[in-house]
C-alpha cells in the first residue's frame, strides 16, 4: 500500500521532520476540505448533512485544522533553522501567521462561493489601536515594575487604574469643581481642572499602593513569600479594592468630562487616510485590494490618552535608566540582599517602586475614564490582556512591555474589520465582539513560538550579534566617527543629571516622611534590626500547628452552638483551657499527638469543623421546613461543585505545582458540552456525562503540549485567556446557543439528571420523608447527587494520589528538574495531572450546568468562580483534598449567609436584620462622615445611589469578605486550616535492618 | 580487585567525544574526549569554573550540548530527554543539593525506583490492590538509609535538613535508582570528615561489589590522589589537561601548577567597612522610632481633639497611646514597659470584649505580632484565652432570643481558634530541640 510505504518511511526521519512532513499532508487536506469540500473530515458523513447547525462545524473543524496544521509547520521550521535567518524567521514568523490566516480565509470564501471584505481605514484602526495600547500599558507598565522590582504579578494593577478613574470622577462632582464642569461649552479649553485630576489621581492612587505595599505585601515579603503566594495575596487585595470601589460607586458607569468642550464635535484633529480595502473569496471582477481617499476625526481626549500614557512610561524609562533611584531599583531587583548589604534601604524602594507602579495606572486611569465610561467592572477587562503585553514583551521589561501593548493594541484593532468582514458571510453578525479575544490568541500562539516572550528573543538576539562582532574582530562603530559618540551621550545627559538632583532632592524628604507614617506596621520595627532573623532560625519553618490546640478551642463553640447552653460549655472548657493553655508542656500532651499535620488530628478538626458549619447553616433562619431543605440542599449542590473544582484546582496546583487559573475553562467545558448536547441534539443527561469526560480528557492532555515547558506565571495567564476565551465565545458564537429561543445568549432547556423519575415518583416520595406535606423541590435532588459525585470523586482520587504516581506528582511540584534527572517522564505526568483535572472540573461544570437549569456566559466570569474557587484552595490547604472540602463549604457557606442577609435587606422583622443595618449604617458613615469633602460632595453620592438611601450591596460585602479571606489565611496560616500530611511510614523489619549493619 | 578490574574493564560506561557547551561568547566546556569504563571509579577535578559541572549538566541532558557526542552504554544521548537519558542507567546529583524539600526523606527515597508499579495515572490504584511493591520499595529505602547512618532523619521534612544532612540523602536517593553509572557532584561537600571518609569508602565497596561505574566531582585531593578512585580527569578552562592515574596525575607539574598548587595559598581577603552599615542602619533606625513615638503622640492628639467617633477614636487612642509608650520605653531603656503595657492593654480588652469583638481581635493581632517576634507565646496564649473567654460571656449576656444567632460570640471564638494556628509548636510540646 502506499499509505504503508508512505509511513514506513516517515519513520525513518527525524521527529521534527516526520512532524513537518505529517503537517504538511494535514495543511493540503484541510485546503481540500475548505476550497473543495474533499477533507478527511467531510468523510464524516454527518457533518456533510444539509443541516446548518453541522455545517458551521465542518467549516469550523477545516480552519482549526487548516490554522493548526499551518502553525505547525511555522514552529517546527523554526526549530529546525539556524544561523542569522534562524533570528530573521522568529522576527518574521508573526507576518507568516497573518499570511496563513488570510489564505484560510480566502480557500474558505472560494470554497462556499461567497466572499468577505475586509476594508482597513489606517487612520482609525492605527489610532484605535494607539488608544488601546495605551490602555493596556497604562497597567501594564506598573505591572512590569512591580514583576521587576518585587517579583510578582499584582493582580490588583487593574483597580488602581479604576481607583484613579474614581478620583477624578469625584473631583469633578465636587463642589469645587462641579460649576466650572457643569458650565456650557464655549469653546475654550480648561486645563486646570484636568492637571489636577491628573495630579491627584497620580499621587492619590500612588499612596494607595504604596500604603497595600506596606500594610499587605511587606509581611510576605519579610517572610520570604515564593510569587506565586504574592500573587494570590494580590488577588485578594484586588478583591477588597474593587469591593470598596463597587460599594462606594454602585456598577454604573459613568464618564469623565473635564470641561464640556472636550466632547464638542469640534473639537478633533481631521487626519487624511486610505481605507484599503480587500475582497476574499468570490471576486467577480472585482480587484482584490481597492483603495479609497477618506477623513478621520481624531478626538482629542483620546489624543490626551495616548499622549499622556506613552509620556509617563516614558517618565518611567528614564528613571529607570538614568536616575540615582532608577541604579537602586534595578540593583534591588538584580538581587536584594546585595543592594542591602551596600548601603541600599530595600523597603525605601520598595515602597518607592509600588508608589511610581500604582500612581502610573492612576494617572492613565484619569485619562482612561475620558474615553470610556467607568465602572469597577472595566478595570478586570483591562487587566488580562495588560498581562498578555507583558508576558509577550517579556516579564520586567519596561521596553518590551511599550512594544508588546503597541502590538496587542494593533492587533485588536486590526482584528475588528476582518471580524466584521467575516461575520456577514459565516452569517455571524455577533462575532465581532471576539476582538477581546484576540490578545490572548495571540499571545497563547507567541508562547509557542518564543517561550520565554519577545524581549528575551530580542535580547538572545543582540548578544548572538556581539559575539559574532567580537569574534570576526570587527571595529567598533563608534572609532570610525570623525567624533566620540560616547562623548556626545554625555553631553545630552547633562540636562537629566539636574533633573536627577533636582528630583532626589524633592524625592528623598517625601519618601522619608512618607515611611515615618508607617507606625501601624509594627514588623517594621524588627526587620531593620536582626531580631527577625533570629526569630526565623529559631523556629523550625515546618513546625506543626498546634492541633491539640485547635481541638481544645473547637470543642466549646460546637458544643456551645448545637446545644445552646453555654452553661456546658464553660463547665468543659475551664478545665481544658487551664490544662492546655496555661500549662503548655503538660506531660499528657506529649502523649497525644493530633496536630493539623497528623491524620488522626486533621480528620477529627475536619469532623468537627464540618459539624460546626453545617449547624451553623442549619441556624439561618427561614420561613418553613421545605424552604429550609431548599437551602440546604443548594448549599448541598454547591459544596459539591466548588468541591469537585477545588480538587481539581487542588489537582494542578497543590499537587503537581501548575498555578491554573483556569479551572472554569474545563468546567465551562463540561457545563457547555453537557447542556448543549441535551438542549441542542436531543442527548440524555448520561449520555453528555459520558461524552464530556472524555473530551475534558483530552483537552487536559493537549493543553499540556504548549503549556509543559512554560513557567508558573505564564501558565497563569495561559490558563486564565483560555478561561475568558470560551467565556466570550459562549456570549457571541451562534452554535453555542441552545434552548428556548435561539437568539438569545446561553443554554437552556436541557435535560437534568433523573428528571422524569423525580417527577413521577421522587419528588413526592422525598417530601414524605421529609414532611414537607407536597412534592419536594429538584434542588434536593440534584444536592444529594453533587454530594455522591464528591465523595466518589475524593474516594477514587485519594487512592490515586496515595500511589507512587502522586509521589511524582508532588515531586515535580518541588523541582521539576531533579524530577527529571531521576527518571521521570515530566511531561506525561503533568499531561495525566491536567487531563484528571480537567475530568473532575468538568463533571463540576457539569453538575453546575444542572443545578442552574440554564447557563449564561456570566457564570463563567472570573470573579464568580475562578477566584472563590481559589480562596476555597488556600483556605483548604495546599495538597490536601480534605482541606478542599474544608475551604468550599466555607465559600459556600459564606454564599448561603448573604442570601440570607439579602433576604434580611428588605424584611426588618428578620433575625438578621440588624447585621444588615448595622453594615448600612457604617457604609453610610464612611461615605458620608469619614471621607474628605473634596471627594464626597452630595452630588458624588447621588450620582453613586441614584439620590436614595446609602446602603451595603451584599454581593460587593461578599466580595470584600472573600477577599479579606484570602489575605487572611495567608497570613495567619500559610499552608492553609487543613495541610498537607506528610508521609511518615512507620519501620516494619526493624530487626533484621538492625541485623545486616551490624 | 585486580583481577576484577580486568573482566570488567571490557566494556564503556560513558564515552564522550569533542563534547562543547558555549554559553553566549564563553566556551564553558570546549571539545573534551573522555571514557568512563565499566567498573571504574573516576574522579573529575579542575579549579573552580572550569566546566565540570557544566560537563555533567551537558551529559545528562539538562543543558543542550553545542558540539560533540555523548553514549552512555554504547546508546547515543542524542535528542533525548534527561528522563530517557536516565533510563540507560544513568543518574546525576546536583552541586547545590535540590531535594523535594515539602516531602519527607522517606518519601525523597521512594521517588526514584525505576519500573515502579502506579507511576501513571492508570495504574495508580494497584498501589493499594498490591501493596507488598510499597512494602518492598520501603524495606529499600529503610537499608540505604542505614548504610547512611541517618535513620533517624527519616521522618523530618527534607527542607529541615542540615546542608551535610541533604547531601547524605541526595547521595541515598541516587542510589534508591539503581543506577549502573552514577555522577556525583561533590557529593560530600559539608559532610564532617569521618563521615565523609566512610561514605568514600562505601562508595569504593559500591563499585568494586557491584560493578557499577562512578565519575565524580571532588575537592578532597586527599581522597582523589591517595585512597580511592581508579582514574582522574583534570579540567582546566573548559579543556582536558590530563588523565590518568591518581599517581600520575600527583606527578604532573602542569597539573600541580594549575590547580594543587594554589591550593595552599592563603589570598589575601578585602577588609569590608562593616562599621559603615551598621551605622547606617542604627541611624535609620534610631531616626524611625523617633518618628514612631512623634507619630504616635500625633495620634493621640487627633485622636482626642476630634469630636468622639465611637470605638475609632478609642482604636486611635490606643494605637497612639501604645505608639508613643513603647518608643518611649526603647528610648528610656526601661527594658520591661512594654510588658507593663501590654499588661494595661489586657485590663483594656477584657472591658472592651464586651462591646467590640471585631476591633477587639484586631487590637490583640498587632500586640501579638510585637510579641511572637520576642519569643514570647505566653502572652499568645492568655489573648486567646481571653478572646475565647469574652467570646463565651458575650453569648451570656446577648443570649436574648433563640432566634437570633450569637455572630459576635462566634467571630470572637473563631479569631481566638484562628490565633492558636500562629502559635509555635515548641511552646505546647512536642518535639523540642
Amino acid at each position: 500500500m502506499a499509505l504503508g510505504s508512505i509511513l514506513e518511511k516517515s519513520g525513518s526521519l527525524t521527529p521534527d521532520k516526520r512532524k513537518l512532513f505529517f503537517a504538511i499532508i494535514f495543511l493540503f487536506d484541510a485546503w481540500l476540505g475548505l476550497r473543495h469540500g474533499y477533507g478527511l473530515i467531510a468523510m464524516l458523513p454527518e457533518l456533510t448533512a444539509d443541516y446548518t447547525r453541522l455545517n458551521d462545524l465542518y467549516w469550523m473543524a477545516q480552519a482549526i485544522e487548516f490554522i493548526g496544521s499551518g502553525f505547525v509547520i511555522i514552529h517546527t521550521v523554526s526549530k529546525m533553522v539556524n544561523g542569522w535567518f534562524a533570528t530573521f524567521y522568529k522576527f518574521t514568523s508573526p507576518l507568516l501567521i497573518i499570511v496563513l490566516f488570510g489564505w484560510c480565509i480566502e480557500a474558505m470564501m472560494l470554497g462556499m462561493g461567497k466572499s468577505a471584505i475586509v476594508s482597513f481605514n489606517l487612520a482609525s484602526h492605527g489610532f484605535t489601536g494607539l488608544v488601546w495600547a495605551a490602555t493596556y500599558l497604562a497597567i501594564a507598565a506598573g505591572l512590569t515594575l512591580t514583576y521587576r522590582v518585587q517579583q510578582y504579578g499584582n493582580f490588583a494593577q487593574s483597580e488602581y487604574l479604576v481607583f484613579g478613574s474614581y478620583i477624578a470622577l469625584s473631583m469633578m462632582w465636587s463642589e469645587r469643581y462641579w460649576p466650572d464642569v457643569s458650565m456650557a461649552k464655549d469653546g475654550i479649553l480648561e486645563w486646570d481642572f484636568l492637571i489636577w485630576a491628573c495630579v491627584a489621581g497620580f499621587v492619590l492612587t500612588g499612596l494607595l499602593g504604596a500604603l497595600m505595599d506596606l500594610v499587605v505585601m511587606r509581611r510576605f515579603r519579610n517572610k520570604g513569600a515564593t510569587p506565586q503566594v504574592m500573587m494570590i495575596v494580590s488577588l485578594g487585595v484586588a478583591m477588597v479594592l474593587r469591593a470598596c470601589l463597587y460599594l462606594r460607586y454602585g456598577s454604573s458607569t459613568e464618564l469623565f468630562v473635564p470641561d464640556k468642550d472636550w466632547r464638542m464635535t469640534t473639537s478633533k484633529w481631521e487626519i487624511d487616510t486610505v481605507v484599503h480595502k480587500f475582497t476574499f473569496g468570490v471576486r467577480d471582477a472585482i480587484p482584490f485590494h481597492e483603495e479609497a481617499e477618506k477623513v478621520f476625526g481624531l478626538a482629542w481626549y483620546k489624543a490626551a490618552l495616548i499622549i499622556g500614557v506613552f509620556a509617563s512610561v516614558f517618565a518611567l524609562l528614564m528613571l529607570m535608566n538614568s536616575t540615582r533611584l532608577g541604579r537602586k531599583m534595578r540593583a534591588v531587583a538584580d538581587n536584594p540582599d546585595l543592594a542591602a548589604a551596600s548601603g541600599i534601604n530595600v523597603e525605601n524602594i520598595h515602597f518607592t517602586s509600588s508608589f511610581l507602579s500604582a500612581g502610573l495606572s492612576g494617572f492613565g486611569g484619569v485619562l482612561f475614564a475620558m474615553t470610556t465610561r467607568m465602572n469597577p467592572e472595566v478595570g478586570l477587562t483591562i487587566l488580562l490582556p495588560a498581562f498578555a503585553v507583558i508576558v509577550l514583551g517579556t516579564i520586567g521589561s519596561v521596553r518590551g512591555a511599550v512594544v508588546a501593548a503597541l502590538i496587542v493594541g494593533m492587533i485588536r484593532s486590526l482584528s475588528q474589520p476582518v471580524l466584521v468582514g467575516l461575520g456577514r458571510p459565516l452569517d455571524r453578525p455577533t462575532i465581532s465582539g471576539m476582538d477581546e479575544v484576540m490578545p490572548y490568541l495571540f499571545l497563547i500562539a507567541v508562547l509557542m513560538l518564543l517561550p520565554k516572550g519577545l524581549g528575551d528573543a530580542a535580547q538572545k538576539w543582540k548578544i548572538e550579534r556581539l559575539r559574532k562582532r567580537i569574534d570576526s574582530g570587527a571595529i567598533p562603530l563608534s572609532s570610525k566617527l570623525p567624533f566620540n559618540p560616547n562623548k556626545f551621550k554625555e553631553i545630552l545627559k547633562r540636562p537629566f543629571k539636574v533633573l536627577e538632583d533636582i528630583f532626589d532632592k524633592i524625592m528623598i524628604p517625601v519618601i522619608f516622611a512618607l515611611n515615618r507614617s508607617k507606625l501601624f506596621i509594627a514588623p517594621y520595627r524588627k526587620s531593620l534590626s536582626k531580631q527577625a532573623e533570629s526569630y526565623k532560625e529559631k523556629i523550625p519553618q515546618n513546625s506543626t500547628p498546634p492541633g491539640t490546640f485547635m481541638l481544645c478551642c473547637l470543642i466549646p463553640p460546637t458544643l456551645f452552638v448545637i446545644l445552646n447552653s453555654w452553661l456546658f460549655a464553660i463547665i468543659i472548657s475551664v478545665p481544658l483551657i487551664w490544662f492546655m493553655i496555661l500549662k503548655p508542656n503538660s506531660w499528657w500532651q506529649s502523649k497525644i499527638i493530633l496536630g493539623r499535620e497528623q491524620s488522626t488530628g486533621s480528620w477529627l478538626i475536619f469532623v468537627l469543623a464540618i459539624v460546626l458549619m453545617t449547624a451553623l447553616a442549619w441556624s439561618i433562619p427561614s420561613i418553613d421546613a421545605r424552604t429550609k431543605w431548599m437551602g440546604m440542599a443548594r448549599l448541598g449542590a454547591l459544596l459539591g461543585i466548588f468541591g469537585l473544582l477545588a480538587m481539581s484546582l487542588n489537582l494542578h496546583t497543590g499537587f503537581t505545582g501548575m498555578t491554573n487559573f483556569g479551572v472554569i475553562f474545563f468546567a465551562g467545558i463540561g457545563s457547555i458540552t453537557v447542556s448543549l448536547m441535551s438542549a441542542g441534539y436531543g442527548w440524555y443527561w448520561w449520555q453528555g456525562l459520558l461524552l464530556v469526560i472524555p473530551i475534558a480528557l483530552i483537552i487536559g492532555w493537549l493543553l499540556a503540549y504548549p503549556t509543559a515547558n512554560l513557567r508558573m506565571d505564564y501558565f497563569a495567564i495561559v490558563t486564565i485567556s483560555l478561561g475568558e476565551i470560551v467565556r466570550i465565545a459562549l456570549a457571541s458564537e451562534p452554535l453555542l446557543r441552545a434552548g428556548t429561543n435561539t437568539s438569545a445568549i446561553g443554554i437552556s432547556r436541557y435535560e437534568l439528571p433523573f428528571e422524569p423519575w423525580w417527577d413521577s415518583t421522587g419528588a413526592e416520595w422525598f417530601g414524605e420523608i421529609f414532611g414537607f406535606g407536597e412534592a419536594a423541590p429538584y434542588q434536593m435532588l440534584i444536592g444529594l447527587f453533587s454530594l455522591v459525585c464528591l465523595v466518589l470523586v475524593w474516594v477514587v482520587i485519594s487512592v490515586m494520589l496515595r500511589s507512587p504516581w502522586g509521589r511524582i506528582l508532588r515531586a515535580i511540584r518541588e523541582d521539576e528538574e531533579v524530577t527529571q534527572h531521576h527518571g521521570h517522564d515530566v511531561f506525561k505526568t503533568k499531561a495525566g495531572s491536567l487531563a484528571i483535572g480537567a475530568a473532575i472540573a468538568a463533571l463540576g461544570g457539569a453538575l453546575w450546568a444542572w443545578l442552574n437549569a440554564g447557563i449564561f456566559p456570566s457564570f463563567m466570569s472570573p470573579v464568580n468562580s475562578t477566584f472563590l474557587i481559589w480562596a476555597a484552595f488556600i483556605v483548604g490547604g495546599r495538597a490536601s483534598n480534605k482541606g478542599m472540602v474544608f475551604g468550599a463549604f466555607l465559600i459556600v457557606l459564606m454564599n448561603m449567609v448573604f442570601t440570607a442577609f439579602t433576604t434580611a435587606q428588605n424584611d426588618t422583622d428578620h433575625a438578621l436584620y440588624f447585621i444588615v443595618e448595622w453594615l448600612n449604617a457604617s457604609l453610610d458613615w464612611i461615605i458620608a462622615d469619614l471621607i474628605p469633602n473634596l471627594f464626597a460632595s452630595d452630588l458624588a453620592i447621588e450620582e453613586a445611589f441614584l439620590g436614595k438611601p446609602i446602603t451595603a450591596t451584599l454581593s460587593y460585602v461578599k466580595l470584600l469578605l472573600v477577599g479579606l479571606i484570602i489575605i487572611l489565611t495567608l497570613m495567619v496560616a500559610p499552608k492553609g486550616m487543613l495541610p498537607e500530611i506528610p508521609y511518615r511510614p512507620e519501620r516494619i523489619n526493624e530487626g533484621k535492618g538492625g541485623g545486616e549493619a551490624e | 580487585m585486580k583481577v576484577k578490574e580486568v573482566v570488567k574493564l571490557s566494556d564503556i560506561a560513558l564515552k564522550v567525544t569533542g563534547l562543547a557547551k558555549h554559553f553566549g561568547g564563553i566556551k564553558a566546556v570546549d571539545g573534551i574526549d573522555f571514557e568512563v569504563k565499566s567498573g571504574q571509579f573516576v574522579g573529575l577535578i579542575g579549579p573552580n569554573g572550569c566546566g565540570k559541572s557544566t560537563t555533567f549538566n551537558t551529559i545528562s541532558g539538562l543543558l543542550e550540548k553545542s558540539s560533540g557526542e555523548v553514549e552512555v552504554f554504547g546508546k547515543s544521548t542524542e535528542d533525548l530527554k534527561p528522563h530517557q537519558i536516565h533510563s540507560l542507567g544513568l543518574t546525576r546529583t546536583f552541586q547545590h543539593t535540590r531535594l523535594w524539600k515539602d516531602m519527607t526523606v522517606i518519601e525523597n527515597l521512594l521517588i526514584p525506583p525505576r519500573n515502579q508499579v502506579g507511576a501513571n495515572p492508570i495504574t495508580a490504584i494497584m498501589n493499594t490492590i498490591q501493596p507488598e511493591h510499597e512494602k518492598e520499595r520501603l524495606e529499600k529505602a529503610w537499608g540505604i538509609l542505614e548504610t547512611l547512618e541517618i535513620t533517624h532523619i527519616a521522618h523530618l521534612l527534607a527542607g529541615e535538613l542540615s546542608g551535610g544532612q541533604s547531601k547524605l540523602v541526595d547521595i541515598g536517593r541516587a542510589l534508591m535508582g539503581e543506577p549502573r553509572l552514577l555522577l556525583l557532584d561533590e557529593p560530600v561537600a559539608g559532610v564532617a570528615g569521618p563521615l565523609a571518609n566512610s561514605i568514600f569508602s562505601h562508595l569504593r565497596k559500591l563499585v568494586d561489589e557491584t560493578g557499577i561505574s562512578i565519575l565524580i566531582i571532588e575537592h578532597n585531593m586527599n581522597f582523589i590522589l591517595r585512597q580511592g578512585v581508579d582514574h582522574v580527569i583534570v579540567m582546566n578552562e573548559g579543556t582536558i589537561l590530563m588523565s590518568g592515574t591518581p599517581s600520575q596525575v600527583r606527578e604532573n607539574d602542569e597539573v600541580v601548577q594549575a590547580y594543587l598548587g594554589g591550593a595552599g595559598v592563603d589570598h589575601d581577603l578585602p577588609e569590608y567597612e562593616l562599621g559603615e552599615v551598621a551605622e547606617e542602619s542604627i541611624r535609620t533606625k534610631r531616626e524611625f522610632e523617633m518618628g514612631r513615638g512623634i507619630a504616635g503622640a500625633l495620634l493621640l492628639a487627633l485622636s482626642m481633639w476630634i469630636p468622639n467617633l465611637g470605638w475609632i477614636t478609642t482604636a486611635g487612642i490606643l494605637t497612639g497611646t501604645s505608639e508613643f509608650i513603647s518608643v518611649l520605653g526603647d528610648h528610656m531603656f526601661v527594658a520591661n514597659i512594654e510588658d507593663l503595657w501590654a499588661g494595661l492593654h489586657m485590663t483594656f480588652l477584657l472591658l472592651y470584649a464586651l462591646s467590640q469583638p471585631v476591633i477587639l481581635y484586631s487590637i490583640c493581632r498587632s500586640i501579638y505580632l510585637k510579641r511572637s517576634l520576642d519569643d514570647d507565646a505566653e502572652n499568645l496564649i492568655l489573648m486567646s484565652s481571653i478572646l475565647i473567654l469574652s467570646g463565651i460571656l458575650l453569648r451570656m449576656f446577648n443570649d436574648a432570643s433563640a432566634n437570633e444567632i450569637p455572630f459576635g460570640a462566634i467571630v470572637t471564638l473563631l479569631a481566638g481558634v484562628v490565633m492558636y494556628f500562629d502559635i509555635p509548636k515548641k511552646f505546647i510540646g512536642g518535639e523540642e530541640e
